[in-house]
């Protein structure tokens, strides 16, 4: 509509309704007046003429009261509305035809809600974890540092790195760091294990939040004669003093790790929920001047460091900087640069964001993209069902085309009935991802971040009603080309017969082959991962979890400096406490480590045997200095020699127990009793060799060494003490907690658990991926048999009268089976073929999470390929073995 | 087949209508009615009724504008003329006709009954 009409029409719309109506009154008067005239002139009389003039009218009245209503319309309703009534129509015809196939509609809206749902539940998941920027103000600007060196990614940095980088960058407008370490707090109620942030001067400013109560640290708080302050986490605030805001200005007392002195501090603040710190309490700690440039401080990987961007610089300006400031520090530094694991050393610098969610993202993707292959199949599915529709509504069509609908009207009237049925399908969609999220939320693992986080925001809502609108359209196009087609078939009678080259049921067909293609890759997935879990499953610790507690214990007020007096006080210590527990009734034996299979390993050495020399190829051993009896307590089988007894003290010979795999390596098939090992300038005497362990749940089990703890200077300020016993860990916990405040009454006894809760723990994750994945291919692999065993009626359906020629000339049942289904059948090998080579290739994605597994494991693709095909051949023959048992009679009367 | 072409004819009453006013320039009810009429050289009789329905629709949909006029019996009278809109539409609807009948002839000529 032109400009012009469009302010005409804003003028007219003064006028009245009634006006209108007259002007139609009007202008058939001119007409009806002309031709009476013109009859008269003919030679007719008056009253014959006006009869004649009516006749020409198939109904005068109905012609002028369409006219008045179209010229009432048209003066009042602007042309959006005369287009959003053309939708209105568009609408009501759509759902005319709803409901006269409710079945169809009631398929399609369940079909797009299954894929919808999968897929919006995924993408809150990618949207609340992975997009959502964090908790504080133009978080986008937040960088964290860490090193780079030797080839390895470390998760933080050191004091010098961190100290010359803030000082020199420009590109950043603050940087900070924070460094983590245990503070045991004594409290009213009893000791406390505290988690403290030393923090730098700026943090508050770099996060850019605030103290919920009280003040933050201001410079003053950074001198060294400043008295000493601190903040408590929200948390902490809410557990140990009820949100009690008289805690300001009261003073926090316990004993630190790294000094292993009494500190006192005045608490002057909270500090909200959600900070990235994860302390309980936050202290100043000023790192500046050359004592911090030691080589024990270019050693010390504690710190990690968080920088704000100023405004208008990118993150590539810090990497340059970084680099700069590397250059310059090892030239300064040269041994801190070079070697082994020094080679390269540099900073990272990356988005805070992707700092810490970078560990699942991977994962994530993966099953966001698992989702949206099972939303594919979803939308094949529904084209397919659509396609059928079509083919029963050619005559419909061609009806409107003979009627004068254009390409576009049709296409429009399309589009509107596919994306009613996809916002439908939205909606259902929208409904299952928020029951779905909330089971994630109950159900997924613990160490994923930011979980509790999923809230369905606008981005997902946005997501859902997008791929509804997409999907709507790509179904209309479709479906379009048959609906076109056959508009150009004949309007009534004559069924025609599928195969013919345009039918469009080669599109159904191939839409199947690619059903079952994505159905495969998704199959194959979750095979995987579900091996990968069977066998993470079957991963033997080593040990006997059975019965075994563990309970770990940072002693404090000893003597750390290290040297004799050290590892005196943490055998006495050590051994007070497991020779109370031993005498706790119910309990079998007990000992101490600083690590635990299961747990991480604490410490790696290099070691080399004593017929050779030290050198880079020395193979690096875990390092465990154990307490007596450790063997017996876990289960670790002592294979040959004997393990480790109280008489193993600092008063005797330094002796060492290997594991069969560091035997392996140390002495290959010799006898390794009574040979030497040399570590860290330390020569150990083997006296015995234990099983295997695990120390995390990945890859080969590896090399272990155990030397007596009470011998080691080396020594873990946190121990593991390890108990086995009968009783379970309710009723053991209080008597254990005793055993250690008999001894030391001012040491915290945190996190007491049993090593099978951890087992769990430590599978939930793989668990969460074999889950969600395993549910998403099934439902891919219902919607497949659904459209192979919908496409096998349809054909069936076109074939059914031939089916009853064939077996009335007496044609056998096998035969006619062969002919009938062979087609599918070509297709389901077709599709299967596909889905295993696409499978192979993008199988390589579920690396990361993998384990022990091959990407390409031939037992998995074979299994599902055997299942895919021996499941679909019976969705194709079902329905076709049905038609051969069919009268032959009543099949040729069909049609 | 008389009734086909009946309905093909009321399918293509829009194009009719904008072909002859772009023939004949603006034009009333009644003088299209007979343009048609002499155009067709008798052969086609719009039906009165739905030539005004459609001339409403059209102008509603913007191919057509309106304006009253005295006519040459000095009367008032609507006269009809085709807008810049108009005449793309035509265009766009006569290509549509040519081939259109162009596949139809084609068809016909093989016959409805081949196609397997």
């Amino acid at each position: 509509m032109t400009d012009k009409r469009g302010w005409r029409r804003l003028l007219r719309v003064a006028f009245t309704k009634r006006h209108a109506a007259e002007l139609v009154d009007d202008e058939l008067r001119f007409h009806t007046e002309s031709l009476v005239e013109r009859l008269v002139a003919e030679g007719k009389s008056e009253d014959e003429a006006r009869r004649d003039v009516m006749k020409r009218f198939d109904s005068y009245q109905r012609t002028r009261t369409a006219m008045k209503r179209q010229v009432g319309r048209r003066v009042f309703t602007p042309g959006w509305r005369l287009m959003l009534d053309g939708l209105g129509q568009d609408i009501r015809v759509g759902w005319r035809q709803y409901t006269r196939r409710p079945g169809f509609a009631t398929m399609t809206v369940l079909t797009l809600g299954l894929g919808i749902g999968a897929s919006t539940t995924m993408f809150s998941v990618v949207n609340g974890v992975l997009l959502d920027p964090l908790p504080y103000p133009n978080s986008d600007r937040l960088v964290y540092i860490a090193t780079t060196a030797g080839g390895h990614q470390y998760a933080s940095t050191t004091a010098p790195e961190f100290m010359h980088l803030r000082d020199r960058t420009r590109s950043l407008e603050r940087l900070v760091a924070f460094r983590r370490a245990i503070f045991d707090v004594q409290l009213p109620t009893g000791p406390e294990r505290f988690a403290v942030a030393d923090v730098t001067e700026d943090y508050f400013d770099v996060f850019g939040i605030a103290p919920l109560q009280g003040r933050a640290f201001t410079a003053d708080d950074y001198r060294a004669d400043a008295s000493p302050v601190a903040l408590l986490s929200h948390t902490a605030w809410q557990r140990h003093w009820g949100g009690d805001p008289g805690v300001l200005g009261t003073v926090v007392t316990g004993t630190r790790r790294l000094v292993s002195e009494r500190e006192s501090y005045t608490v002057i603040g909270i500090v909200p929920p959600d900070s990235t710190s994860a302390a309980d309490i936050l202290t100043p700690i000023r790192i500046e001047g050359t004592e911090w440039e030691s080589d024990i401080h270019f050693a010390n990987f504690i710190f990690r460091s968080v920088g704000r961007l100023r405004p208008g610089s990118s993150i590539d300006e810090v990497r340059v900087e970084a680099a700069t400031v590397s250059a310059a520090l090892a030239a300064r530094h040269p041994t801190q640069y070079s070697g082994r694991w020094r080679d390269g050393r540099n900073l990272s610098v990356t988005h805070l964001l992707d700092e810490v969610v970078d560990d699942y993202r991977s994962s994530i993707l993966v099953l966001f993209g698992a989702t949206m292959v099972l939303f594919a199949i979803a939308l094949a599915n529904v084209s397919g069902l659509l396609l059928a529709r079509a083919l029963d509504q050619r005559q419909e069509m061609a009806m409107r085309w003979a009627l004068g609908a254009g390409r576009f009207r049709i296409f429009r009237l399309l589009v509107t009935e596919t994306t009613t049925l996809s916002l439908l399908g939205s909606g259902l969609g929208f409904f299952i991802s928020y029951l779905c999220v909330r089971l994630l939320q109950t159900l997924g693992p613990t160490q994923l971040p930011r979980l509790g986080n999923l809230t369905p925001d606008l981005r997902v809502v946005s997501f859902a009603v997008g791929i509804a609108l997409v999907s709507g359209v790509i179904c209309a196009f479709v479906s379009m080309p048959s609906a076109s087609r056959s508009g150009r078939g004949p309007i009534a009678g004559g069924t025609e017969r599928a195969g013919g080259p345009k039918d469009p049921a080669r599109l159904r067909g191939f839409l199947v082959t690619a059903q079952v293609a994505l159905a495969v890759v998704l199959l194959v997935g979750a095979g995987l991962l579900s091996k990968s879990l069977l066998e993470l499953q079957d991963v033997d610790p080593g040990i006997d979890v059975d019965g075994l507690f563990v309970m770990p214990i940072m002693p404090t007020g000893l003597d750390l400096r290290g040297g004799d007096a050290t590892v005196e006080a943490y055998t006495t210590f050590f051994g007070d406490v497991v020779r109370k527990i031993r005498s706790i009734p119910g309990v079998a034996s007990a000992s101490w480590a600083p690590d635990l299979p299961l747990y991480g390993r604490q410490m790696s050495a290099p070691a080399h045997p004593e017929e050779t020399v030290e050198d880079e190829t020395s193979p690096v051993m875990g390092f465990h200095p154990v307490g007596p009896n450790y063997f017996e307590t876990t289960g670790l089988p002592v294979l040959s020699g004997r393990g480790i007894t109280w008489e193993d003290d600092a008063a005797n010979v330094r002796v060492a127990v290997v594991n069969e795999v560091a035997a392996e390596q140390l002495w290959p098939s010799r006898d390794p009793l009574g040979r030497n090992i040399h570590i860290w300038g330390t020569w150990f005497n083997v006296v015995g060799v234990v099983g295997r362990v695990h120390y995390g749940l990945s890859g080969d089990a590896e090399p272990e060494i155990y030397v007596p703890a009470m011998q080691e200077t080396r020594l873990n300020l946190q121990q593991r003490v390890v108990v086995r016993s009968s009783l379970p860990l309710e009723s053991l916990a209080p008597s254990l907690r005793q055993a250690v405040w008999e001894v030391n009454p001012t040491i915290p006894v945190p996190n007491m658990e049993a090593i099978e809760d951890r087992y769990s723990v430590v599978l939930q994750e793989p668990r969460f991926y074999v889950v969600l994945m395993s549910a998403f291919s099934l439902a891919a692999l219902l919607l497949t048999l659904a459209g192979i065993y919908g496409l096998m009626s349809y054909w069936l359906s076109m074939r059914t009268s031939e089916v009853g020629i064939r077996m009335a000339l007496g044609a056998r049942a096998g035969h006619v089976l062969w002919l009938v289904s062979r087609q599918a059948l070509l297709l389901l090998l077709v599709g299967l073929a596909v889905g295993l080579g696409l499978a192979a290739a993008s199988s390589r994605l579920l690396d990361a999470i993998l384990f022990a597994v091959s990407t390409l494991d031939l037992q998995t693709f074979g299994v599902v390929a055997g299942g895919v095909a021996a499941i679909a051949l019976l969705a194709c023959l079902v329905p076709a073995a049905r038609v051969t048992r069919t009268d032959p009679a009543k099949a040729l009367r069909c049609e | 087949m008389p009734r086909k072409t009946a309905s093909v004819m009321y399918g293509n009453l829009d194009l009719i209508i904008m072909h002859t006013l772009h023939k004949t320039g603006p034009s009333h009810g009644l003088g299209l009615i007979d343009a048609i009429e002499a155009g067709s050289e008798g052969a086609m009789r719009v039906e009165d009724g739905a030539l005004y329905r459609a001339l409403h629709r059209l102008e509603a949909d913007g191919f057509l504008e309106a304006e009253w006029r005295i006519s040459d019996k000095n009367r008032k009278a609507k006269f009809y003329a085709l807008t810049s809109s108009g005449e793309a539409e035509l265009k766009r609807a006569q290509r549509e006709w040519q081939r259109h009948t162009e596949v139809v002839s084609k068809v016909l000529g093989v016959g409805w009954g081949t196609s397997k």
